[in-house]
């Protein structure tokens, strides 16, 4: 199978500090592929770099490549706007605009170009029944998105992100936030999702990486240690490292 | 707070804007100015001279505001932190807000109560500028800085471009502290104007009822504007951002 994602060599710096070094992975599509590793690892760092928020840091500069669908994403006729289409991100914390629950999602439609107010209705609905929230919303769909719970919101966050229809969804640790009851609802929109999108997700709860990837890789210290099935990972690691993180010894 | 309230706020600078605009034309009479006249029959003219001159301040005011929040962001957003020409601007914006509005005050005093024929427009539109651009573009720099960048990259995030981040989110998310720092801006600007009209009054000899009545009229409805206006700025800097 064709890789969707391919990065080969990457290096990233923060003005003089190294936080990437020497990156190559590939991401198959339709696949849930997890980062995970102790804090400050780099695992923000490197989604950051496949939808170019980095490029947003006054100091940032990278080397390598990445390639989505065999296409150089650095590439000067590439503007970032595009790729954010492509690539949506949900972040740690629900980030909600100041608008009402309808409004944020056809925020997203509106940036995509569709002025059509049914076709705009059409979208959000649909994106809000992906995100599993549309029984929960469709009675006051214009009313403040800050009065539903923090697992609400991010699905919320997450229907936005679906309107853009994207081809990949990150996810940048997306249950940090939740509860033990929230927790579950978002792996299981995970997973559902997965059969539309290529997800990639970045947490530091290793019980949740096996949970819900399908591949894992495991980040330390900017390196990106090892990258496997998650069932390999978790049971077999190659590195004594990995070993040392998935058995709970490090980080 | 509900739209109504924001939209009332949105609308009540420009209604104080028009009502001191209405208020200032009403009452200021236009002399005819001439170069040539005597100092003794300049002398009568003097606060009507002054007053004329402060109204044609009013358009270089309003230009003035919408260049400093133009610059604000265009140095916030367009301009990332170690750009040169930020580094130039900057401080020398910092520095020009915290000189006090009274040097100011005394050099308009000097160009239009002392010096009044021989000073050009161009003399007073440049301290009207140094009085308002570095206030206005400070305050309205804080309020863009104050909005989560998180918002922005929410934006980002979904395929939004830097003017749409800027004018769906940054701009109605400061709007409300950006406004009070253009009333601030204003209210200083007219106690400047109410300190010239003061001190030409004054010059003016000899001192007769009537000038009285031209100080309680003059200065009285200058400085409730001046409070009016700070009024409103403390109540929109105090405002929290929300939008819906």
């Amino acid at each position: 199978m064709t890789p969707i994602i391919q990065v080969n060599d990457l290096n990233v710096w923060f003005g003089k500090r190294r936080i990437l070094r020497n990156l190559s992975f590939d991401i198959q599509p339709r696949q849930v592929t997890a980062f995970i590793g102790p804090s400050n690892c780099g695992k923000t760092t490197v989604i950051r770099c496949l939808n170019r928020l980095n490029d947003l840091q006054v100091d940032y500069r990278h080397t390598g490549e990445i390639l989505i669908n065999g296409e150089e994403l650095y590439a000067r006729k590439n503007k970032t706007t595009e790729i954010a289409r492509k690539i949506s991100m949900v972040f740690e914390k629900p980030i909600l605009f100041k608008k009402s629950i309808y409004e944020n999602v056809a925020y997203s439609a509106r940036i995509r170009g569709i002025k059509h107010v049914t076709q705009i209705s059409n979208i959000v609905d649909e994106c809000l029944m992906k995100a599993h929230l549309w029984n929960e919303v469709k009675d006051h769909l214009h009313t403040d998105p800050s009065l539903l719970s923090i697992g609400q919101q991010q699905q919320l966050c997450i229907a936005r992100a679906l309107a853009c229809e994207p081809e990949i969804l990150i996810f940048d640790e997306p249950c940090s936030q939740l509860d033990a009851t929230e927790t579950p609802k978002i792996e299981t929109l995970i997973q559902t999702l997965k059969q539309q999108f290529t997800i990639i997700f970045v947490t530091n709860k290793r019980r949740q990486a096996a949970r819900v990837s399908d591949v894992a890789g495991f980040l330390y210290n900017g390196e990106l240690v090892e990258i496997g099935k998650t069932e390999q990972i978790f049971t077999t690691p190659t590195d004594n490292r990995t070993e040392n993180y998935v058995t709970g010894r490090l980080g | 707070m509900d739209k109504t309230k924001l939209l009332f706020n949105i609308i009540a600078v420009p209604i104080l804007i028009i009502v001191l605009t209405v208020y200032l034309t009403l009452t200021f009479t236009v002399p005819t100015v001439n170069s040539e006249v005597s100092f003794e029959s300049m002398n009568i003219n003097r606060i009507n001279l002054v007053k004329v001159r402060l109204m044609w301040m009013i358009p270089v005011l309003c230009v003035a505001i919408i260049v400093s929040v133009v610059i604000a962001f265009v140095v916030e957003e367009w301009l990332s932190t170690n750009n040169l020409i930020r580094r130039i601007i900057e401080p020398q914006i910092i520095i020009l807000s915290s000189i006090p509005s009274i040097v100011y005050g005394i050099l308009a005093i000097y160009y239009l109560v002392f010096n009044p024929i021989s000073s050009s427009y161009v003399s007073l539109a440049f301290i009207v500028i140094l009085l308002v651009v570095p206030i206005t573009t400070l305050s309205a720099q804080n309020a863009i800085r104050n909005i989560d960048i998180s918002i922005r990259h929410a934006a980002y995030a979904v395929g939004a471009t830097k003017t749409k981040v800027i004018l769906d989110h940054v701009l109605p998310l400061s709007l409300l502290e950006i406004l009070g720092g253009i009333c601030h801006t204003i209210s200083r600007t007219l106690a400047v104007a109410a300190l010239c009209i003061l001190v030409s009054i004054l010059v003016e000899s000899p001192i007769s009822g009537q000038t009285i009545v031209n100080i309680v009229h003059n200065i009285g409805i200058l400085l409730l504007l001046v409070l009016l206006f700070s009024i409103v700025s403390s109540f929109l800097r105090k405002n929290p951002n929300v939008m819906y």
